[in-house]
């Protein structure tokens, strides 16, 4: 376990370095090197989560969760295509259609994770739901001024703000995408389940932060500016975390069936 | 179906909703030679190490709701 969890962190490492010392971080081996990160841990989430099948309950949760992944992932290399071979920067695109897809796709996930743990919010610390809820209500404005309010152009069409503003729609549901997650580990106080949705809850905040500060710094994202081009170190972030979050459950309910079948070879 | 049974099934279904069905298939061989307490043991153990103790007590007393063992 502390093996897979280096491996994560050196990678994000090893990524961040290459950000702060290449002259340019839109540039194409920066680029691809992001692409590789955030399809392989998208990956890497999608083969652990297929341990359970999808007629388990928390199968089925976990499931969606790396499906909504793959899909960001599908969009990130879309969008690589488009800009770094074709030069095309317009909004939106078909980009655009696999990154609002993920939204409630990871909302069907975290939601049958939510009922499958029977959430019971009497048990909840009140120093944690308050906490919780008083980051929800400061992320919640700051979605509303600068993803939903901001987002609107008037020099726009009317797509590219629909668009824009189902970005910011999309970031008020992982709000309380990212509040569920943290209630579902709650409920599994002690439990390894409960690691694996406190590092979802973790990974789906950091691409909120990012999501966030995108909608800020647009521009300068875009137009390559450090330290606004970091924003991308974020977003990976969040990919690792959910990719190493799915890996260790993987881990451990590989360990019970390899245990199991011991016991009953043993038998025999 | 007699009561051991059940439990049997019960604890499969259990075992399927957080570990899978390819874990509950392995659990169901297990527990044809296996009597319930001990049943109820090993589910417990599973349960507890990956909902924690609390959710695994509820979910075992769920289980065993209606049965007489």
């Amino acid at each position: 376990m502390i093996i897979r969890r280096y491996i994560f962190l050196v990678i994000l490492l090893v990524t961040s370095i290459a950000y702060f010392l290449s002259p340019s971080d839109r540039a194409l081996p920066i680029q691809t090197l992001y692409q590789v990160i955030s399809i392989g841990a998208a990956l890497v989430a999608l083969y652990a989560s297929r341990i359970y099948g999808f007629k388990s309950a928390n199968g089925r949760a976990i499931i969606l969760i790396a499906a909504g992944l793959v899909v960001w992932a599908i969009a990130e290399i879309v969008w690589y295509v488009l800009q770094s071979f074709m030069g095309n920067n317009d909004f939106p695109t078909v980009t655009d259609i696999f990154f609002l897809l993920a939204y409630p796709i990871w909302g069907f996930g975290i939601y049958q994770g939510f009922t499958t743990a029977e959430v019971k919010l009497v048990r909840v610390r009140k120093s944690l739901l308050t906490l919780v809820f008083s980051a929800s209500i400061i992320l919640t404005i700051l979605v509303s001024y600068f993803g939903i309010y901001q987002a609107y152009d008037p020099n726009a069409d009317l797509l590219a703000n629909i668009v824009a503003i189902f970005y910011g729609l999309g970031d008020l549901v992982l709000i309380i995408l990212s509040l569920l997650t943290i209630l579902v580990a709650s409920e599994y106080r002690g439990g390894k389940l409960a690691s694996f949705w406190k590092t979802m809850a973790a990974g789906f905040f950091v691409f909120l932060v990012a999501d966030i500060l995108f909608a800020m710094y647009r521009d300068q994202f875009m137009a390559d500016i450090k330290p606004y081009a970091y924003i991308d170190l974020m977003w990976l972030s969040g990919y690792l975390l959910i990719a190493y979050a799915m890996l260790e459950n993987y881990a451990h309910v590989y360990l019970v069936q390899k245990q199991i079948r011991l016991k009953l070879q043993q038998r025999r | 179906m007699n009561e051991s049974s059940k439990l049997q099934q019960a604890a499969v279904e259990l075992i399927s909703k957080y570990f899978g069905q390819n874990t509950a298939k392995v659990y169901d061989k297990f527990f044809v030679d296996e009597s319930d307490s001990a049943i109820v043991v090993s589910v417990n153990s599973i349960l507890s190490d990956y909902i924690g103790k609390t959710k695994a007590e509820e979910e075992i007393k769920k289980m065993t709701e209606g049965l007489t063992l």
